[in-house]
C-alpha cells in the first residue's frame, strides 16, 4: 500500500509539473519572441533596438471603456503600428493607414474586425470555433463594419465597393420577391432586416451558394451565382443589423439610402410603401410597363429557367413551353406553384394578376 | 529538562499533542489515533473487512466526498475572479480562460468534477439500492442520502447559469420552465428561483448565492451527518451470517485507501481538465433562443418526458419517483438479501429498480443526444442542421 501511495504521489507531481510547463509556453508567447527578435534586427537605430530588447513577453490589451471592449489582439499582432513590418506576414504585419483615423486606443480592434477581443488563442480570438457569434470579418468582408458607423455617402468608393455590388446583385436576383428587408419585399422567405446580427459571413456565403446544403428543408432555389456575387451579397447582408443600435455614436447611415437602391421595376408595392413613408407628401408615381419578356428576366424567372441559350439551369428549360402548357394551367401555376405541384421546387412569387397575364402571354409565344 | 532537550524533542511532542495517543502502544495506539483525533474520528477505530471489499462498494461514497472537496477548492479559486453581474460574468469567464494563470485548468476541473459528482452520487445511490443497504436500521441514512443527491443536483443546476453564456441561459430557462409544471406551487417555485418572470440579473445573483453559500453549507452539514450515521447504524450493511470478530484496524489501511482514491482522482481529472475545455457558448442573448434549447443533461430526461405529456412526464413521473425514493426503506423492510449485490431473495425489487434506472438512462440519452430542432428525433448518424 505504501508503495502504491508513493507511485501515485510521484505520478501526481509529474502531472502537475507537465501541466505547469505547458501552460508556460502559450502560442502568443512564441509570436512575441519572434517579433522582438526580428524587430531588433530591423531596428533603424540602436535606441530602437534597445527599446525592443527591454520589452517583456506578456499579454497586451487595449481597454476601451465607452465601447465596453477589452481587445487583446495586439498580444499576437504586435506590429500593427510598426513601420518596420510593412511587408511581414501575419500576425506580425503593419496595419493599413486606416489606423491613423481609427486610433486603436479609442476604438480597439474588434469594433471593425469583430472576433473575440478577450481571447488569446487564434481560433477563439478570430471567432472561428463552433458556436461563436463573432466570426472575424476577413478581407473585403470588413466593409460591412465601416457601414455600421458611417453613412454611405461619407465613405470613399473603395470602402463601399462590395456593398454596392451586393445591392446590385440583390436587385438582379430579385431576392425581395421572397425576402423582406426593412418592410420592403415579400414574406415567403425569412425577413433579412437583422440577418447580419444572427449569421456570419461563412454561413451566409454557404447558404447563398447552396441553400439546401446549408439548411436542409430550405425552399430557396439554388441560384447560379458566382462566388464574387455571393461575397458581395453577404457583405451587404452583414450590414443588416435590424434595429440594434450602432456600435458607437458616430453618425449612422442615412435612412433614405436603403430605399433608393431598389430600382423602379421591382413592383408597385414599393411605390405604395414610399407613399406611406412620405406621410402625406405626394410621392412620385411609378409606372410599370407590363412587358412579359422584360418581366421574365426582371422578376427572376431567368435565374432558374432558360430560354434558348439564356438563363439558368435550375428549373426546366422554357424554350418551347408554349407547346407544352395551356394558358389556364400556366396562370394557375404562376399564381401559386405549390397548389399545382405540392412537391415542386418553384417558389411562390406573389405576382399580381397583370404581371401573371403578361408573363403567360409571353410564355405562350415560346414555341 | 533544559531548553535544548525540549527543542530536540519538539517534533515528537508536537505529534503527541496532535494525535493524543502517546499513552498507548500497539493496536490500542492505532485505535486511539483515530478515535482521539478530530479529523479522523469520523472513522470507526475498527472496521469489518467485508466493508472494505472493492467489488462491494467500489468506493463510490469516498469518491463522491473527494469530488466535493476538489469542487470546494476549485470553486473558491474561481470565486476570486468571478463577478456575478450580467455585464461582467461572461467577461470574467473569458479572463479566467485566457489570462488568469491556470484559470482555464481550474475552471475545467471544476466543471468536469461537478459532472462527475452527479454521476458518482447517482451510482452510489444505485449501489446502496442494489445491495439492499437502505434496510433497517439504515432507513434514515437513506433519506439523508436522497437529500444529498438533491443537493448535488441543485448545486450543479445553480452552477450551470454562472458562465452566463447561451448554454447557461437557455438551459436554466428550460429547467425552470419544467419546475413551473408542478401543480399549485409550480409558478411560485419558478418565480422564487428566477426572481421574476425570466432569467435576469436577479436570477444570476440568486443562483450565485445558492451555489457558493447556502447549498455547499447544507451539503457539508449533511455529509457530516451521513458519515456519523454510518457509524451509529453499525457500519456498512453486510450479510447477517458474517461473524463480527474479525474486524481490522482503520489505521493505517483505510486512511491509505482513501488517500489513494484522492490521488487517483486528481491524476485522472487534472489531465482531463487540461486537455478538454469546459463548454462556453456565445454570450447569453435573450433574443436568440437556440433550437433545440436543452436543460442540463441530468434534467433532460424529464424534458424528454415533458415532450410526451406535461402533466404525466413533468409532474406525475418525477413526483412518483421521488416519493418512491423517500418511502422505499419504510415499505421494504425485508431483512433477507442485505449486503449482497442483486440478492436472489430481492428479485422483485432488483427488477423494478433496474427497469426504472434503465428507463431514466434511456430518456436521458434520447433527450440529450437524439433530439434536434423542434425536439424532432434524429438518429446519431443523421445529424441535424445547425448547432448540436
Amino acid at each position: 500500500m505504501k508503495l502504491a501511495l508513493t507511485i501515485l504521489s510521484i505520478a501526481l507531481v509529474a502531472v502537475l509539473l507537465a501541466i505547469a510547463w505547458s501552460e508556460e509556453n502559450p502560442e502568443w508567447a512564441n509570436y512575441q519572441r519572434v517579433y522582438f527578435d526580428l524587430a531588433q534586427r530591423r531596428a533603424q537605430s540602436s535606441t530602437q533596438a534597445d527599446w525592443y530588447r527591454t520589452q517583456r513577453v506578456e499579454i497586451r490589451q487595449i481597454s476601451v471603456a465607452p465601447l465596453k471592449r477589452v481587445d487583446r489582439c495586439t498580444t499576437c499582432h504586435l506590429a500593427v503600428a510598426d513601420p518596420n513590418f510593412a511587408d511581414a506576414p501575419e500576425p506580425l504585419r503593419l496595419h493599413s493607414a486606416l489606423l491613423q483615423s481609427h486610433p486603436p486606443e479609442r476604438f480597439g480592434c474588434t469594433v471593425c474586425h469583430r472576433g473575440e477581443g478577450r481571447a488569446v488563442t487564434t481560433l477563439t480570438a478570430h471567432g472561428e470555433v463552433p458556436g461563436s457569434s463573432v466570426r472575424m470579418l476577413r478581407g473585403e468582408y470588413v466593409q460591412a463594419a465601416c457601414y455600421l458607423c458611417h453613412a454611405e455617402k461619407t465613405l470613399p468608393p473603395a470602402a463601399t465597393s462590395e456593398i454596392v455590388a451586393g445591392e446590385i446583385a440583390i436587385n438582379q436576383l430579385r431576392c425581395l420577391r421572397c425576402h423582406q428587408i426593412d418592410g420592403m419585399g415579400e414574406s415567403e422567405g425569412p425577413d433579412l432586416s437583422a440577418i447580419g446580427s444572427r449569421r456570419d459571413a461563412l454561413e451566409l456565403d454557404a447558404h447563398l451558394l447552396n441553400p439546401p446544403a446549408m439548411n436542409s428543408g430550405s425552399t430557396m432555389p439554388i441560384f447560379p451565382i458566382t462566388r464574387a456575387q455571393a461575397q458581395a451579397i453577404t457583405v451587404y447582408l452583414l450590414t443588416q443589423q435590424g434595429d440594434a443600435p450602432p456600435a458607437n455614436d458616430v453618425r449612422y447611415r442615412s435612412a433614405n439610402f436603403r430605399f433608393s437602391i431598389f430600382d423602379f421595376r421591382l413592383s408597385d408595392r414599393k411605390s405604395k410603401f414610399e407613399n406611406r413613408k412620405s406621410d402625406g407628401v405626394l410621392a412620385p408615381i411609378v409606372f410599370f410597363r407590363y412587358d412579359g419578356q422584360q418581366l421574365f428576366w426582371a422578376a427572376g424567372c431567368g435565374v432558374c429557367h432558360r430560354i434558348g441559350n439564356e438563363g439558368g439551369a435550375v428549373g426546366p428549360a422554357l424554350t418551347r413551353i408554349g407547346r407544352v402548357r395551356e394558358r389556364d394551367w400556366l396562370r394557375r401555376y404562376l399564381s401559386d406553384p405549390s397548389a399545382v405541384r405540392p412537391d415542386g421546387r418553384m417558389p411562390q412569387l406573389y405576382l399580381n394578376d397583370r404581371e401573371i397575364d403578361a408573363l403567360v402571354e409571353f410564355l405562350l409565344t415560346l414555341r | 529538562m533544559g531548553l535544548r532537550e525540549n527543542l530536540a524533542q519538539l517534533p515528537r511532542h508536537f505529534a503527541d499533542s496532535f494525535f493524543r495517543s502517546a499513552a498507548f502502544t500497539g493496536a490500542r495506539r492505532q485505535a486511539a489515533l483515530v478515535a482521539n483525533t478530530w479529523f479522523l474520528h469520523i472513522h470507526p477505530a475498527r472496521m469489518h473487512p467485508y466493508s472494505l471489499r472493492v467489488t462491494f462498494t467500489f468506493g463510490l461514497g469516498v469518491f463522491a466526498f473527494w469530488l466535493f472537496v476538489i469542487l470546494s477548492a476549485t470553486g473558491i479559486l474561481l470565486m476570486f475572479y468571478y463577478i456575478p453581474t450580467t455585464d461582467a460574468a461572461y467577461a470574467t469567464m473569458q479572463d479566467l480562460i485566457f489570462v488568469v494563470p491556470f484559470g482555464r485548468l481550474i475552471r475545467n476541473a471544476h466543471r468536469w468534477t461537478a459532472e462527475g459528482m452527479v454521476v458518482v452520487v447517482a451510482l452510489h445511490l444505485a449501489r446502496v439500492f442494489f445491495t439492499g443497504g437502505y434496510k433497517p436500521p439504515r432507513e434514515f441514512n437513506w433519506l439523508v442520502g436522497v437529500g444529498l443527491l438533491l443537493l448535488t443536483l441543485a448545486l450543479s443546476f445553480t452552477g450551470y447559469l454562472l458562465p452566463w453564456d447561451q448554454l447557461a441561459y437557455w438551459a436554466i430557462t428550460v429547467g425552470t420552465s419544467i419546475a413551473a409544471y408542478f401543480p399549485l406551487f409550480g409558478d411560485l417555485l419558478r418565480a422564487l428561483l428566477l426572481g421574476g418572470e425570466t432569467v435576469t440579473e436577479q436570477t444570476l445573483i440568486r443562483f450565485y448565492v445558492l451555489h457558493v453559500v447556502l447549498l455547499p453549507f447544507l451539503l457539508a452539514l449533511l455529509i457530516g451527518y451521513h458519515f456519523w450515521r454510518i457509524r451509529k447504524d453499525g457500519g456498512l450493511a453486510r450479510p447477517r451470517a458474517l461473524p463480527t470478530t474479525e474486524n481490522v484496524l482503520s489505521y493505517p489501511r483505510v486512511l491509505q485507501i482513501e488517500l489513494a482514491i484522492l490521488l487517483a482522482l486528481l491524476i485522472v481529472f487534472l489531465p482531463l481538465a487540461y486537455r478538454f475545455d469546459a463548454p462556453l457558448g456565445a454570450p447569453a442573448d435573450a433574443t436568440h433562443p437556440p433550437n433545440p434549447a436543452k436543460a442540463p443533461w441530468y434534467f433532460v430526461g424529464v424534458q424528454e418526458l415533458v415532450s410526451y405529456s406535461a402533466v404525466w412526464g413533468g409532474v406525475v413521473a418525477p413526483v412518483l419517483l421521488f416519493i418512491a425514493l423517500l418511502f422505499l426503506p419504510y415499505l421494504d423492510r425485508d431483512p433477507r438479501g442485505v449486503g449482497a449485490w442483486f440478492a436472489p431473495e430481492r428479485k422483485g425489487m432488483v427488477a423494478a429498480g433496474s427497469v426504472i434506472l434503465l428507463a431514466l438512462v434511456a430518456v436521458t440519452i434520447i433527450g440529450a443526444l437524439l433530439r434536434g430542432p423542434n425536439w424532432a428525433f434524429y438518429w446519431p448518424w443523421e445529424g441535424w442542421p445547425g448547432p448540436k
